[in-house]
Protein backbone atom coordinates (compact mmCIF):
# COMPACT_ATOMS: atom_id res chain seq x y z
CA UNK A 1 0.00 0.00 0.00
CA UNK A 2 1.39 3.54 -0.69
CA UNK A 3 2.33 5.10 2.01
CA UNK A 4 2.04 8.82 0.90
CA UNK A 5 -1.50 8.02 -0.15
CA UNK A 6 -2.57 6.00 3.53
CA UNK A 7 -1.00 8.93 4.90
CA UNK A 8 -2.97 11.68 3.27
CA UNK A 9 -6.22 9.65 4.22
CA UNK A 10 -5.12 9.88 7.45
CA UNK A 11 -4.71 13.18 7.46
CA UNK A 12 -8.36 14.32 5.77
CA UNK A 13 -9.96 12.13 8.23
CA UNK A 14 -8.39 13.90 10.76
CA UNK A 15 -9.21 17.20 9.45
CA UNK A 16 -12.91 16.64 8.37
CA UNK A 17 -12.89 15.53 12.28
CA UNK A 18 -11.61 18.49 14.29
CA UNK A 19 -13.71 19.30 17.00
CA UNK A 20 -16.03 22.57 16.07
CA UNK A 21 -16.30 25.41 19.10
CA UNK A 22 -19.35 25.24 20.72
CA UNK A 23 -21.29 28.56 19.58
CA UNK A 24 -20.59 31.40 22.34
CA UNK A 25 -16.54 30.15 21.59
CA UNK A 26 -17.26 31.07 17.43
CA UNK A 27 -19.42 34.39 18.59
CA UNK A 28 -16.15 35.38 20.92
CA UNK A 29 -13.84 34.70 18.23
CA UNK A 30 -15.33 36.87 15.54
CA UNK A 31 -15.62 39.64 18.91
CA UNK A 32 -12.11 39.39 20.01
CA UNK A 33 -10.95 40.70 16.41
CA UNK A 34 -13.47 43.60 16.37
CA UNK A 35 -11.48 46.58 18.16
CA UNK A 36 -15.03 48.33 19.08
CA UNK A 37 -15.97 45.08 21.24
CA UNK A 38 -15.96 46.14 24.91
CA UNK A 39 -15.43 43.70 27.84
CA UNK A 40 -18.74 44.42 29.27
CA UNK A 41 -20.23 43.12 25.92
CA UNK A 42 -17.98 40.14 25.51
CA UNK A 43 -18.85 39.27 29.18
CA UNK A 44 -22.46 39.44 28.56
CA UNK A 45 -21.87 36.58 25.18
CA UNK A 46 -19.96 34.69 27.21
CA UNK A 47 -22.46 34.56 30.11
CA UNK A 48 -24.87 33.32 27.88
CA UNK A 49 -23.21 29.96 28.49
CA UNK A 50 -23.28 29.26 31.84
CA UNK A 51 -21.71 25.88 31.80
CA UNK A 52 -18.49 27.61 30.10
CA UNK A 53 -18.56 30.37 31.97
CA UNK A 54 -18.73 28.77 35.22
CA UNK A 55 -15.93 26.30 34.01
CA UNK A 56 -13.89 29.92 32.73
CA UNK A 57 -14.45 31.28 36.55
CA UNK A 58 -13.22 28.36 38.26
CA UNK A 59 -10.02 28.03 36.27
CA UNK A 60 -9.40 31.83 36.75
CA UNK A 61 -9.89 31.35 40.64
CA UNK A 62 -8.36 28.29 40.91
CA UNK A 63 -4.37 28.04 41.59
CA UNK A 64 -3.84 28.02 37.92
CA UNK A 65 -3.69 31.94 38.28
CA UNK A 66 -3.22 32.45 41.48
CA UNK A 67 -4.98 36.09 41.95
CA UNK A 68 -4.88 37.26 45.21
CA UNK A 69 -8.59 38.08 44.77
CA UNK A 70 -11.67 36.17 44.13
CA UNK A 71 -12.98 36.74 40.12
CA UNK A 72 -16.78 37.00 40.29
CA UNK A 73 -17.80 37.98 36.87
CA UNK A 74 -16.47 37.19 33.54
CA UNK A 75 -16.06 41.22 32.89
CA UNK A 76 -13.44 40.98 35.63
CA UNK A 77 -11.77 38.27 34.04
CA UNK A 78 -11.96 39.82 30.65
CA UNK A 79 -10.93 43.06 32.32
CA UNK A 80 -7.57 40.99 34.40
CA UNK A 81 -6.70 38.99 31.66
CA UNK A 82 -7.35 40.54 28.25
CA UNK A 83 -9.48 39.53 25.66
CA UNK A 84 -7.00 36.77 23.90
CA UNK A 85 -6.23 35.19 27.17
CA UNK A 86 -9.94 35.26 27.96
CA UNK A 87 -10.67 33.44 24.45
CA UNK A 88 -8.40 30.99 24.38
CA UNK A 89 -9.43 29.28 27.99
CA UNK A 90 -13.10 29.22 26.66
CA UNK A 91 -11.55 27.01 23.72
CA UNK A 92 -9.20 25.22 26.49
CA UNK A 93 -12.99 24.15 28.42
CA UNK A 94 -14.29 23.36 25.63
CA UNK A 95 -11.51 20.84 24.62
CA UNK A 96 -11.46 19.56 27.90
CA UNK A 97 -15.13 18.74 28.07
CA UNK A 98 -13.71 16.48 24.85
CA UNK A 99 -10.52 15.41 26.80
CA UNK A 100 -12.34 13.60 29.88
CA UNK A 101 -13.23 10.76 27.32
CA UNK A 102 -9.92 10.57 25.97
CA UNK A 103 -6.21 9.88 27.62
CA UNK A 104 -7.17 9.28 31.01
CA UNK A 105 -4.85 11.69 33.28
CA UNK A 106 -4.28 14.34 29.92
CA UNK A 107 -6.56 16.47 31.57
CA UNK A 108 -4.14 16.63 35.04
CA UNK A 109 -0.91 16.34 32.28
CA UNK A 110 -2.26 19.74 30.72
CA UNK A 111 -3.32 21.74 33.73
CA UNK A 112 0.14 20.62 35.73
CA UNK A 113 1.88 21.64 32.18
CA UNK A 114 0.13 25.34 32.43
CA UNK A 115 1.28 25.88 35.71
CA UNK A 116 4.27 24.59 35.48
CA UNK A 117 4.44 26.87 32.03
CA UNK A 118 3.62 30.36 34.20
CA UNK A 119 6.02 29.47 36.95
CA UNK A 120 8.61 29.05 34.75
CA UNK A 121 7.43 32.21 32.70
CA UNK A 122 7.40 34.48 35.70
CA UNK A 123 11.27 33.38 35.44
CA UNK A 124 11.57 34.12 32.18
CA UNK A 125 11.71 37.96 30.69
CA UNK A 126 10.00 38.87 27.85
CA UNK A 127 7.09 36.81 28.00
CA UNK A 128 3.26 36.92 29.17
CA UNK A 129 2.84 34.57 31.94
CA UNK A 130 -0.58 34.33 31.43
CA UNK A 131 -0.87 33.49 27.68
CA UNK A 132 2.11 31.53 28.12
CA UNK A 133 0.45 29.28 30.45
CA UNK A 134 -3.18 28.77 28.27
CA UNK A 135 -0.21 27.67 25.49
CA UNK A 136 0.97 25.02 28.36
CA UNK A 137 -2.77 23.99 28.63
CA UNK A 138 -3.52 23.75 24.83
CA UNK A 139 -0.21 22.11 24.16
CA UNK A 140 -1.79 18.45 23.88
CA UNK A 141 -4.91 19.01 22.02
CA UNK A 142 -3.80 17.09 19.30
CA UNK A 143 -3.69 13.73 21.46
CA UNK A 144 -7.56 14.41 22.29
CA UNK A 145 -8.22 14.43 18.58
CA UNK A 146 -5.58 11.15 18.24
CA UNK A 147 -7.68 9.57 21.25
CA UNK A 148 -11.14 10.18 20.07
CA UNK A 149 -11.83 10.49 16.50
CA UNK A 150 -8.93 8.10 15.58
CA UNK A 151 -10.03 6.04 18.30
CA UNK A 152 -8.47 2.68 16.36
CA UNK A 153 -5.45 3.99 15.49
CA UNK A 154 -5.26 5.60 19.34
CA UNK A 155 -5.34 1.75 20.01
CA UNK A 156 -2.94 0.65 17.90
CA UNK A 157 -0.51 3.41 19.64
CA UNK A 158 -1.28 2.27 23.03
CA UNK A 159 0.06 -1.30 22.25
CA UNK A 160 2.99 -0.52 20.75
CA UNK A 161 4.12 1.85 23.54
CA UNK A 162 3.43 -1.12 25.77
CA UNK A 163 4.96 -3.96 23.51
CA UNK A 164 8.20 -1.69 22.18
CA UNK A 165 8.74 0.89 25.21
CA UNK A 166 8.50 3.35 22.90
CA UNK A 167 7.05 7.09 23.51
CA UNK A 168 4.05 8.33 22.54
CA UNK A 169 5.06 10.63 19.61
CA UNK A 170 7.16 7.84 18.57
CA UNK A 171 4.09 5.37 18.71
CA UNK A 172 2.18 7.89 16.42
CA UNK A 173 5.03 8.02 13.94
CA UNK A 174 5.06 4.55 13.37
CA UNK A 175 1.52 3.94 13.30
CA UNK A 176 0.32 7.71 11.77
CA UNK A 177 3.16 8.70 10.63
CA UNK A 178 2.18 11.88 12.10
CA UNK A 179 1.54 13.25 15.76
CA UNK A 180 -0.52 15.22 17.80
CA UNK A 181 2.07 18.54 17.36
CA UNK A 182 0.68 18.05 13.56
CA UNK A 183 -2.79 17.92 14.44
CA UNK A 184 -3.10 20.10 16.72
CA UNK A 185 -1.00 22.91 14.86
CA UNK A 186 -4.14 22.36 12.53
CA UNK A 187 -6.63 22.81 15.15
CA UNK A 188 -4.97 25.81 16.45
CA UNK A 189 -5.24 27.43 12.69
CA UNK A 190 -8.42 26.02 12.32
CA UNK A 191 -9.79 28.45 15.54
CA UNK A 192 -7.71 31.45 14.68
CA UNK A 193 -5.13 31.05 18.06
CA UNK A 194 -2.39 33.14 18.31
CA UNK A 195 1.22 32.37 17.26
CA UNK A 196 2.02 32.40 20.75
CA UNK A 197 -0.26 29.65 21.28
CA UNK A 198 0.12 28.14 17.73
CA UNK A 199 3.72 27.04 18.10
CA UNK A 200 4.11 25.76 21.47
CA UNK A 201 0.90 23.22 20.27
CA UNK A 202 2.67 22.21 17.03
CA UNK A 203 6.54 22.55 18.49
CA UNK A 204 6.45 21.69 21.96
CA UNK A 205 8.34 18.57 21.17
CA UNK A 206 11.22 20.37 18.62
CA UNK A 207 11.19 23.90 20.38
CA UNK A 208 14.38 24.60 17.60
CA UNK A 209 11.34 24.39 14.86
CA UNK A 210 9.54 27.87 16.63
CA UNK A 211 10.42 30.77 13.95
CA UNK A 212 8.35 33.41 15.88
CA UNK A 213 7.08 32.13 19.47
CA UNK A 214 10.74 30.86 20.65
CA UNK A 215 10.60 31.75 24.33
CA UNK A 216 7.14 30.48 25.18
CA UNK A 217 7.85 27.08 23.00
CA UNK A 218 10.75 26.89 24.55
CA UNK A 219 8.92 27.52 27.74
CA UNK A 220 6.29 25.11 27.67
CA UNK A 221 8.66 22.38 26.10
CA UNK A 222 10.63 22.47 29.66
CA UNK A 223 6.99 22.58 31.75
CA UNK A 224 5.85 19.35 29.37
CA UNK A 225 9.35 17.79 30.61
CA UNK A 226 8.87 19.22 34.25
CA UNK A 227 5.11 17.55 34.59
CA UNK A 228 5.94 14.18 33.18
CA UNK A 229 9.27 13.96 35.59
CA UNK A 230 7.36 14.81 38.89
CA UNK A 231 5.02 12.44 37.35
CA UNK A 232 1.70 13.99 38.05
CA UNK A 233 -0.99 13.47 35.13
CA UNK A 234 -0.75 11.45 32.13
CA UNK A 235 0.67 12.31 28.47
CA UNK A 236 -0.24 8.62 27.22
CA UNK A 237 3.48 7.18 27.98
CA UNK A 238 5.29 6.41 31.71
CA UNK A 239 8.50 8.52 30.05
CA UNK A 240 9.95 11.91 30.65
CA UNK A 241 10.41 12.99 26.86
CA UNK A 242 13.66 14.30 25.35
CA UNK A 243 15.11 17.48 26.96
CA UNK A 244 16.10 19.86 24.04
CA UNK A 245 19.51 21.59 25.43
CA UNK A 246 19.09 24.18 23.30
CA UNK A 247 15.63 25.39 24.53
CA UNK A 248 16.73 25.30 28.25
CA UNK A 249 19.61 27.94 27.08
CA UNK A 250 17.01 30.23 25.53
CA UNK A 251 15.40 30.34 29.03
CA UNK A 252 18.40 31.41 30.52
CA UNK A 253 17.12 29.93 33.95
CA UNK A 254 19.67 28.99 36.54
CA UNK A 255 19.65 25.65 37.99
CA UNK A 256 18.74 27.24 41.20
CA UNK A 257 15.85 29.14 39.17
CA UNK A 258 14.66 25.55 38.01
CA UNK A 259 15.01 23.96 41.99
CA UNK A 260 12.75 26.44 42.97
CA UNK A 261 10.08 26.09 40.03
CA UNK A 262 10.15 22.38 41.16
CA UNK A 263 9.04 23.13 44.55
CA UNK A 264 6.57 25.98 43.43
CA UNK A 265 5.44 23.41 41.17
CA UNK A 266 4.90 20.23 43.30
CA UNK A 267 3.40 22.55 46.43
CA UNK A 268 0.92 23.59 44.05
CA UNK A 269 0.06 20.40 42.33
CA UNK A 270 -0.52 19.01 45.87
CA UNK A 271 -2.78 21.93 46.71
CA UNK A 272 -4.59 21.21 43.61
CA UNK A 273 -5.41 17.70 44.46
CA UNK A 274 -7.42 19.21 47.23
CA UNK A 275 -9.78 21.23 44.73
CA UNK A 276 -12.00 20.16 42.64
CA UNK A 277 -11.18 22.02 39.27
CA UNK A 278 -13.34 21.00 36.96
CA UNK B 1 0.53 19.63 56.06
CA UNK B 2 -1.91 20.20 53.42
CA UNK B 3 -2.69 22.83 51.25
CA UNK B 4 -6.10 23.70 50.77
CA UNK B 5 -8.79 26.08 49.79
CA UNK B 6 -11.02 28.31 52.39
CA UNK B 7 -13.99 26.58 51.06
CA UNK B 8 -12.39 23.39 52.72
CA UNK B 9 -11.28 25.22 56.09
CA UNK B 10 -13.28 23.78 59.20
CA UNK B 11 -13.33 24.59 62.66
CA UNK B 12 -10.31 22.75 64.70
CA UNK B 13 -7.49 23.03 61.82
CA UNK B 14 -4.20 25.41 62.68
CA UNK B 15 -1.98 27.02 60.09
CA UNK B 16 1.11 24.97 59.49
CA UNK B 17 2.09 28.23 57.36
CA UNK B 18 1.41 31.81 58.44
CA UNK B 19 -1.12 33.77 56.49
CA UNK B 20 0.44 36.86 54.64
CA UNK B 21 -0.11 39.67 52.31
CA UNK B 22 1.84 39.89 48.98
CA UNK B 23 3.64 42.34 50.98
CA UNK B 24 4.71 40.56 53.79
CA UNK B 25 2.44 41.44 56.16
CA UNK B 26 1.46 38.56 58.15
CA UNK B 27 -2.46 38.54 59.01
CA UNK B 28 -2.34 35.06 61.07
CA UNK B 29 0.33 33.33 62.63
CA UNK B 30 1.48 29.66 62.07
CA UNK B 31 -0.16 27.66 64.87
CA UNK B 32 -3.27 29.20 65.37
CA UNK B 33 -6.48 27.15 65.51
CA UNK B 34 -9.15 28.15 63.57
CA UNK B 35 -12.88 28.66 64.25
CA UNK B 36 -15.85 30.07 62.23
CA UNK B 37 -15.08 33.44 63.11
CA UNK B 38 -11.35 33.02 62.03
CA UNK B 39 -12.54 31.60 58.69
CA UNK B 40 -15.26 33.87 58.02
CA UNK B 41 -12.46 36.53 58.74
CA UNK B 42 -10.32 35.22 55.86
CA UNK B 43 -12.81 34.85 53.73
CA UNK B 44 -13.27 38.57 53.82
CA UNK B 45 -10.16 39.55 53.49
CA UNK B 46 -10.26 37.25 49.68
CA UNK B 47 -7.60 34.54 51.22
CA UNK B 48 -8.11 31.68 48.75
CA UNK B 49 -5.63 29.12 50.03
CA UNK B 50 -4.36 27.79 53.50
CA UNK B 51 -1.81 25.58 54.46
CA UNK B 52 -2.66 23.54 57.71
CA UNK B 53 -1.56 20.56 59.52
CA UNK B 54 -2.07 16.94 59.01
CA UNK B 55 -3.78 15.82 56.33
CA UNK B 56 -7.47 16.78 57.15
CA UNK B 57 -8.67 16.52 53.52
CA UNK B 58 -6.87 12.64 53.90
CA UNK B 59 -6.32 12.17 49.95
CA UNK B 60 -3.95 9.29 48.64
CA UNK B 61 -2.26 7.14 51.17
CA UNK B 62 1.24 8.24 51.10
CA UNK B 63 3.71 5.84 49.08
CA UNK B 64 7.46 5.43 50.68
CA UNK B 65 9.91 7.54 49.64
CA UNK B 66 11.62 4.34 47.92
CA UNK B 67 9.02 4.23 46.03
CA UNK B 68 8.71 7.43 44.67
CA UNK B 69 12.45 7.30 44.03
CA UNK B 70 11.78 3.88 41.98
CA UNK B 71 9.41 5.48 39.82
CA UNK B 72 11.39 8.76 39.36
CA UNK B 73 14.04 6.29 38.39
CA UNK B 74 12.08 4.47 36.25
CA UNK B 75 10.18 7.96 34.54
CA UNK B 76 14.10 9.45 33.34
CA UNK B 77 14.91 6.02 32.27
CA UNK B 78 15.13 6.81 28.35
CA UNK B 79 17.39 10.09 29.48
CA UNK B 80 19.99 8.26 31.85
CA UNK B 81 22.56 9.70 29.65
CA UNK B 82 21.39 12.96 29.67
CA UNK B 83 23.19 14.88 32.31
CA UNK B 84 20.68 18.03 32.62
CA UNK B 85 18.21 15.47 33.10
CA UNK B 86 19.39 13.23 35.91
CA UNK B 87 20.84 16.65 37.23
CA UNK B 88 16.66 17.65 37.63
CA UNK B 89 16.35 13.87 38.14
CA UNK B 90 17.97 14.41 41.47
CA UNK B 91 16.56 18.15 42.44
CA UNK B 92 13.03 16.26 41.90
CA UNK B 93 14.61 13.38 44.39
CA UNK B 94 15.78 16.63 46.71
CA UNK B 95 12.01 18.29 46.61
CA UNK B 96 10.40 14.54 47.54
CA UNK B 97 12.42 14.65 50.70
CA UNK B 98 11.60 18.32 51.80
CA UNK B 99 8.06 17.64 51.14
CA UNK B 100 8.14 14.51 52.90
CA UNK B 101 10.01 16.68 55.67
CA UNK B 102 7.65 19.43 55.84
CA UNK B 103 4.36 16.82 56.26
CA UNK B 104 5.66 15.26 59.20
CA UNK B 105 6.11 18.40 60.86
Amino acid sequence: MDHEKEKIRRKIKAIKSLPTLPEVAQKISKMVEDDKTSATELGKIISTDPAISGRVLRLVNSSFYGFPGRISSISNAIILLGFDVVKSLIISVSVFEMMEKGILGLWEHSLGCAIASRFIAKKVKGCDPEEVSVAGLLHDIGKVVVSIQLAEDYEEIKKIIDEKKISFIAAEKAILELTHEDIGSWLAESWNLPIGLLEPISCHHHPQQAQQAKLATAIVHLANFLVRAVGHGSGGDPWVPELNHKAWERLGLSLSDLEEIIADLNDELESLETDELM
Amino acid sequence: MQKISIDKAAKGMVLAKPIARENGVVLMGEGTELNEQLIERLKGLDILKITVKGRPLGGEDEKAVETLYAELDQRFAPVSADKLCTRIKEMIKKDIKRRRQEADL
